[in-house]
C-alpha cells in the first residue's frame, strides 16, 4: 500500500461520521416465491427500495466477506404492511429479518463505461469482467417526455434489410414492433439492425442495448458472441434477465434498458433498445401481480398489464433540440402463438407502438427471409424518416408486392390468367427474391437503392427467379469496383439526382451488356 | 381488545357468552378462528409496542437506556423494554422498534466506514 492509499484512507476516516439518526425500516414476517411481506415501512413509497439486513448476529468479520447485499423493491403497500419483490435469492431472506428503508427508488448506473458489457437488470456485470462504477445513477421506472420537449422523428434509423428500409422503413425515436410466431425470425431482425449500425459513420452510429428477457442463457451467450465477432460489441450494451432469474429482475429488466438509453439519449445521441421479448417480460409480471394477490383479469393478467407496456414503450422518443437532440428508438418483440395477433398482450402492444413488422411462418417456411407479411406490416411514422432516395425507388414496392401476395393463390392455374396478371405474378416474384436477405447479411442504404432501382425499374426482367440473388451479388460488386462514385454520390447526397439517376442507369445497363446475365 | 388487555376477568366473560352464543347457532368451527385471530391481533400490537435494545455488553446498559429516553419521539405510547445481549456488537448498542432502528454499535460503524471505503474505491 503506498503512501498516497494510506492518505486517503486517512482522510476517509477522518472525514467518517456516522449516522445516529434513526433509519426507518421494518421486519419480514412472510417470504415466499421471490416475494416478502414486510410489517412496518410505515412512510415507505411505490417502487422505494429497501436493504434486507442480512447481517444480524453475524460477527464483524463474517459481515465483511459478505458479497453482495440484498436488495427489494416495494410494489405494494398495505395498511400495516408492505409487500417487497426480492431482488436476488429470496432464500437469503428468513421470517424476523429486518428490512430498511433506502429512501430511493431503485435505480442503476448508466454511463459510457456500460458500453461493450454484458451486465444484469440491476446493472451488476455478468461477463465476468469488472464492477461498473458508475457516476451516475438512473431511476429504472422514470416518467417520460411530454409534447413540448419532444421533436418529430425525422431520421432514419436504418436496419440494413431491404424488405424493412423500403417497406416499413423505422425513424430514430419511433416504437416499432417485431411479432410473430416462434422461430420465424424476430430476433434476427433485432439483431440485424444493431449489426448494421456498423455501417453508419461513428458521430451518426446509435448506442445500441439489447434486452433479453426471460431468453436461454445460451442464446443470450450466442447473441453476445456474434455480436463480438460481428465488432458490434463497440457500441452495445447487452442486459439480460435470462430464463433462470427470479421473476422480479425479468419484470425490471426492459426499465433499466430504458433508463441506459435515456442516459445516452439526454446526452444528445441516439440510441436504439432491443426488447426481447415483451410476452416474456408480461408473464413475469403476471406472475408477480398473483404472488402480490393483486386479482386476475383477462388470461389471469392483472388490471395494469397495459400500463406496464405503455409506460415503457412511451419512453421512446426524439427530444428537441433545446434538450441537444437525442433518440431513443425501441424495437419491441411480441411472441404470438399460431400467429394470433388478437390475443390480449399482442393487441396492447400493437396499440401502443407505431407499427408493426409481422412475421409469417408460412412465409418462413416457403423461404423467405425475412418472412415479413406486408399486408398487415405497418410503419405510422417512419415514412417521414425514410430518405429521399430510398422513397424514389421504393415508392411502388410495397403496392405491387400486396398485390403479387393476393395474387399468388392463382398461380397454380397460370395458363387460364390474362397477361397483366401473369406479368405481375411474374414481377412480384421477382421483387420477392431482391427482397430476400440472408440472416446477418446487412446491406448500407445506398447499395440496398442500387438494388431495388435495377428490380423496380425493369433491369432483372428478363433473370431467371431463381438467379436473382446472385446477380444482385455481381451488381453490387460491379457497382463497388467500377462506379463507387455513384454509390457514394448516393450516400452522401441521401438523394437520387436525375444525374445521379443516368449514370446510375447507363452503370447498370453496362453490368448487364458485361454480364453473362442478359 | 380492550377489555382483553385491561380487564381480563371481563374478557373470559365476553368469550364464554360468545362461545355459548355461536354453539347455540350451530356455529362451533368460528370459535377457533375468533381465538386465532384475537391471538394474531394480541401478537400484533406487543410487537408494536416492544423496544429491543441490544448490547455487546453490561456495561453499555446504562448508556443505551439514557439513549432511550433521548429519542422518545420514535417510541411507542406504552412501549414494554427487551433488552438482549449481542456480543457481535463488539461495543454500543442497537435500539430497534419495529417501525425505526437506530444502530450506535462499534460493529455498525466499522460496516459503515469500509463500505465508504469499498464506494471510493480505495
Amino acid at each position: 500500500m503506498n503512501i498516497s492509499t494510506i492518505d486517503k484512507i486517512r482522510k476517509e476516516i477522518e472525514n467518517f461520521s456516522p449516522s445516529t439518526l434513526p433509519k426507518e425500516g421494518g421486519i419480514v414476517r412472510a417470504v415466499g416465491d421471490g416475494v416478502a411481506e414486510i410489517e412496518g415501512l410505515a412512510h415507505a413509497t411505490l417502487a422505494e427500495m429497501v436493504l434486507f439486513e442480512e447481517n444480524e448476529g453475524e460477527t464483524l468479520e463474517k459481515t465483511l466477506n459478505r458479497e453482495g447485499a440484498l436488495y427489494g423493491m416495494i410494489l405494494n403497500l398495505e395498511e400495516d404492511s408492505a409487500r417487497v419483490i426480492i431482488l436476488g435469492d429470496s432464500a437469503r431472506v428468513s421470517e424476523g429479518m429486518r428490512a430498511s428503508r433506502l429512501n430511493k427508488i431503485l435505480s442503476i448506473p448508466v454511463g459510457e463505461e456500460m458500453i461493450g458489457r454484458v451486465v444484469g437488470a440491476l446493472g451488476e456485470p455478468i461477463d465476468g469482467g469488472s464492477n461498473i462504477m458508475g457516476k451516475t445513477y438512473y431511476a429504472l421506472e422514470r416518467e417520460a417526455y411530454g409534447v413540448i420537449d419532444r421533436s418529430p422523428v425525422n431520421k432514419p434509423l436504418h436496419t440494413g434489410i431491404k424488405a424493412i428500409d423500403s417497406m416499413i422503413p423505422i425513424g430514430r425515436g419511433q416504437r416499432e414492433l417485431i411479432i410473430g410466431d416462434r422461430f420465424t425470425g424476430k430476433t434476427t431482425i433485432a439483431i440485424d439492425a444493431i449489426l448494421n449500425q456498423r455501417n453508419e459513420p461513428e458521430n451518426n452510429r446509435p448506442i445500441c442495448i439489447y434486452v433479453a428477457i426471460g431468453q436461454k442463457e445460451s442464446k443470450t451467450a450466442r447473441l453476445v458472441a456474434l455480436l463480438k465477432d460481428a465488432g458490434a460489441m463497440e457500441y452495445t450494451i447487452v442486459i439480460s434477465a435470462g430464463a433462470s432469474a427470479p421473476a422480479a429482475l425479468q419484470f425490471l429488466a426492459p426499465y433499466a434498458g430504458a433508463a441506459v438509453g435515456e442516459y445516452f439519449m439526454e446526452q444528445g445521441k441516439d440510441a436504439l433498445v432491443v426488447y426481447d421479448d415483451l410476452s416474456k417480460h408480461a408473464v413475469a409480471y403476471r406472475q408477480l401481480s398473483l404472488l402480490l394477490r393483486r386479482p386476475p383479469g383477462r388470461e389471469a393478467y392483472p388490471g395494469d398489464i397495459f400500463y406496464l407496456h405503455s409506460r415503457l414503450l412511451e419512453r421512446a422518443s426524439r427530444l428537441s433540440d433545446r434538450l441537444k437532440g437525442g433518440s431513443l428508438t425501441a424495437l419491441p418483440i411480441i411472441e404470438t402463438q399460431e400467429g394470433d395477433v388478437s390475443a390480449y398482450i399482442p393487441t396492447n402492444v400493437i396499440s401502443i407502438t407505431d407499427g408493426q413488422i409481422f412475421l409469417d411462418t408460412e412465409l418462413f417456411n416457403k423461404g423467405l427471409k425475412p418472412a415479413i407479411n406486408v399486408g398487415i406490416s405497418v410503419s405510422r411514422v417512419g415514412s417521414a424518416a425514410q430518405t429521399k432516395a430510398m422513397k424514389k425507388v421504393a415508392g411502388r414496392i410495397r403496392l405491387e408486392l400486396a398485390q403479387f401476395r393476393e395474387l399468388e393463390a392463382f398461380m397454380q392455374f397460370s395458363q387460364d390468367l390474362d397477361q397483366s396478371t401473369k406479368s405481375k405474378i411474374e414481377k412480384g416474384e421477382r421483387l420477392s427474391q431482391v427482397l430476400n436477405q440472408g440472416k446477418h447479411k446487412t446491406l448500407p442504404f445506398e447499395k440496398q437503392v442500387v438494388v431495388i432501382y435495377a428490380a423496380v425499374n425493369g433491369f432483372f426482367d428478363t433473370i431467371p427467379v431463381g438467379e436473382i440473388g446472385k446477380i444482385e451479388e455481381d451488381l453490387l460488386l460491379y457497382m463497388e469496383t467500377k462506379h463507387n462514385d455513384v454509390v457514394a454520390s448516393i450516400r452522401d447526397e441521401k438523394t437520387i439526382t436525375e444525374s445521379t439517376e443516368s449514370k446510375l442507369k447507363n452503370a447498370i445497363g453496362g453490368f448487364l451488356a458485361d454480364s453473362n446475365y442478359r | 381488545m380492550r377489555a382483553i388487555e385491561n380487564e381480563p376477568e371481563k374478557a373470559r366473560d365476553i368469550f364464554t357468552k360468545a362461545r355459548l352464543y355461536l354453539k347455540k347457532k350451530g356455529e362451533n368451527s368460528l370459535i377457533r378462528a375468533i381465538g386465532e385471530n384475537v391471538r394474531r391481533e394480541l401478537d400484533n400490537k406487543e410487537r408494536k409496542n416492544t423496544v429491543t435494545v441490544k448490547i455487546a455488553n453490561k456495561k453499555d446498559g446504562r448508556m443505551a437506556l439514557k439513549l432511550l429516553s433521548a429519542h422518545g419521539k420514535i417510541l411507542p405510547k406504552n412501549y414494554r423494554t427487551e433488552i438482549m445481549l449481542d456480543e457481535s456488537l463488539i461495543g454500543g448498542s442497537i435500539i430497534q422498534t419495529r417501525e425505526h432502528r437506530i444502530d450506535l454499535s462499534y460493529k455498525g460503524e466499522l460496516v459503515g466506514l469500509y463500505r465508504k471505503l469499498r464506494e471510493a474505491q480505495i
